[in-house]
């Protein structure tokens, strides 16, 4: 970890041009690296290097959280700094932080403390954390609500196909609609289960393979652009 | 009065989805479940799966899908204790899922008298997903070393004898994402081993291709999935209590669908007939 904010440091002290060359080497090399021991069928030093090589993306990964965790302090220093509408939340941020940080280390080493283990898994995680991490999510359930009531209307032949599509697999999800209809009946066909599951695996299972194969196509040219450093956009035009 | 009809408030929708999760909530009706073929191969591949070989279950969810995914882990978890088989609790790409897998295993672990070391172990959260899975096909102590604890892996029990990916009895990706991509991508075509995949309902239909090709050997699609295992283990739990407002919920959006084109329909009508009489 030292050795690698050692060298993004150095990094940082060179001109832009060798910057962007040293990326885009870095880039290129580590592609390099999966593609020939992948592409090559049998064991070489290569294979015995991937789990240390992999090793290395989770440190990188370990230090984007980091950074993740820093900037997230940064940002919610300015509004208490300057005392902005909405320092509130930041003083929230920074006791739920703060509680968590300490609660969760000290009862993974000292797990013979019953209290703080109680405060971290019962009341912060599960009580907290669950609870609003739920709520966040469930209110996409109104979104959808307000949605599905607006956009699923009979406009064209296309809407109208959609719609009765949507109401059919809701309606197998809410199974018991036509529950009643015995398995043996010649009417089994009209059972929504079954025409639920003969829309997911008929229709929609070729709709996911065509698309499947179109991201994998996608997938390998996009592959290729960041390889090559080929990629051009907002983020990649920026000055490194 | 019809014509009104296409033009609800948004806050009148919202009270109806309120008013009709909280009375499903409070007042749950009983629902019988049909098991379905997908929740039927995922019981049957945990039924193969060989007295003493690990079984991974992936913990790819956090607090906001919990709703769904945690019915389905507690149902997995349940299969796996009664019947004795090992399981290692894993997360590439979550934090918390570690923490939930824990909370359910410690739970039920005092219910079948089950005990962290030997009947389960934490792996804990190993980014990146991609190259920790290369990783794990190849060799899996090398490449998770500690569990959540600290212990080194192979001085517990139930690793004996756990060299790589192919050494597993099954996995099961407990998911809200995509996740199962990169665990058909990068494990199981290179180890073989079944693989069974636990998404949300919202996540189900991206599933369906990899059922038909037979790369995963079943599927537990959201509350419902986890209803139909329930069912399958003859106990019930929360997937069955969590499928009646899912039930209501499904109806009022139906029913709200039609509503609303009821009042397009009212409305086109007063439109053309104002046209004709101009």
């Amino acid at each position: 970890v030292l050795l690698f904010v050692a060298f993004c440091l150095a990094l940082l002290r060179l001109p832009p041009r060798v910057r962007r060359l040293v990326a885009s080497g870095s880039s290129f090399l580590a592609g390099l690296f999966y593609v020939a021991e992948y592409v090559i069928p049998w064991n070489t030093t290569m294979t015995d290097l991937k789990p240390d090589v992999a090793n290395i993306a989770a440190v990188v990964a370990a230090l984007a959280l980091l950074l993740g965790v820093t900037n997230l302090c940064r940002v919610n220093l300015q509004p208490l700094i300057h005392r902005r509408p909405g320092a509130f939340y930041s003083v929230v941020f920074f006791l739920g932080f703060a509680a968590t940080l300490v609660t969760g280390v000290w009862s993974f080493h000292v797990p013979e403390n019953r209290q703080v283990g109680y405060l971290y898994q019962t009341i912060l995680f599960e009580s907290v954390f669950r609870s609003l991490g739920g709520t966040v999510f469930s209110l996409l359930a109104f979104y959808l609500v307000s949605a599905a009531y607006r956009a699923f209307r009979v406009r064209s032949a296309e809407a109208t196909l959609m719609m009765v599509t949507a109401c059919l697999v809701l309606l197998g999800q809410a199974s018991l609609v036509t529950a009643w209809i015995p398995r043996d009946s010649a009417f089994y066909f009209l059972k929504v289960d079954w025409l639920q599951d003969w829309i997911m695996t008929v229709w929609n299972m070729a709709a996911q393979r065509a698309m499947v194969f179109g991201v994998a196509v996608g997938a390998i040219a996009m592959s290729l652009r960041l390889w090559l450093s080929l990629e051009r956009g907002r983020f990649f035009e920026q000055e490194l | 009065v019809l014509e009104r009809a296409g033009t609800i408030g948004r806050g009148w929708l919202y009270l109806a989805l309120a008013v009709v999760v909280a009375a499903s909530v409070a007042r749950p009706f009983a629902v019988g479940v049909d098991p379905g073929t997908q929740a039927r191969g995922v019981f049957n591949a945990i039924e193969r799966v060989p007295k003493g070989r690990l079984v991974v279950l992936n913990f790819e969810y956090d607090a906001g899908t919990e709703g769904e995914n945690g019915p389905q882990a507690r149902a997995l978890i349940t299969h796996l204790m009664r019947r004795g088989i090992p399981f290692a609790i894993l997360s590439l790409d979550t934090l918390a899922g570690p923490t939930f897998g824990q909370a359910l295993a410690d739970e039920l672990g005092r219910r079948y008298h089950r005990v962290e070391g030997r009947d389960w172990v934490n792996w804990g959260y190993k980014p990146p997903l991609d190259a920790t899975l290369a990783a794990l096909a190849r060799d899996i102590p090398a490449t998770i070393q500690r569990d959540f604890r600290g212990r080194v892996l192979s001085s517990l029990p139930l690793m004996r004898g756990i060299r790589s990916g192919s050494d597993l009895g099954m996995v099961v990706d407990i998911t809200p994402g995509s996740s199962f991509e990169s665990w058909l991508r990068y494990f199981t075509s290179q180890t073989g081993v079944p693989f069974a995949v636990s998404p949300t309902a919202v996540m189900g239909p991206t599933v369906y291709p990899y059922l038909d090709s037979g790369q995963a050997v079943g599927m537990l699609m959201g509350v419902r999935g986890a209803a139909e295992y329930e069912a399958l283990l003859g106990s019930s739990g929360p997937g069955r209590r969590r499928l009646t407002p899912v039930i209501a919920t499904h109806i009022l959006l139906v029913a709200l669908i039609l509503l609303g084109n009821a009042g397009e329909w009212a409305r086109r009508r007063s439109l053309r007939a104002a046209e004709g009489s101009a």
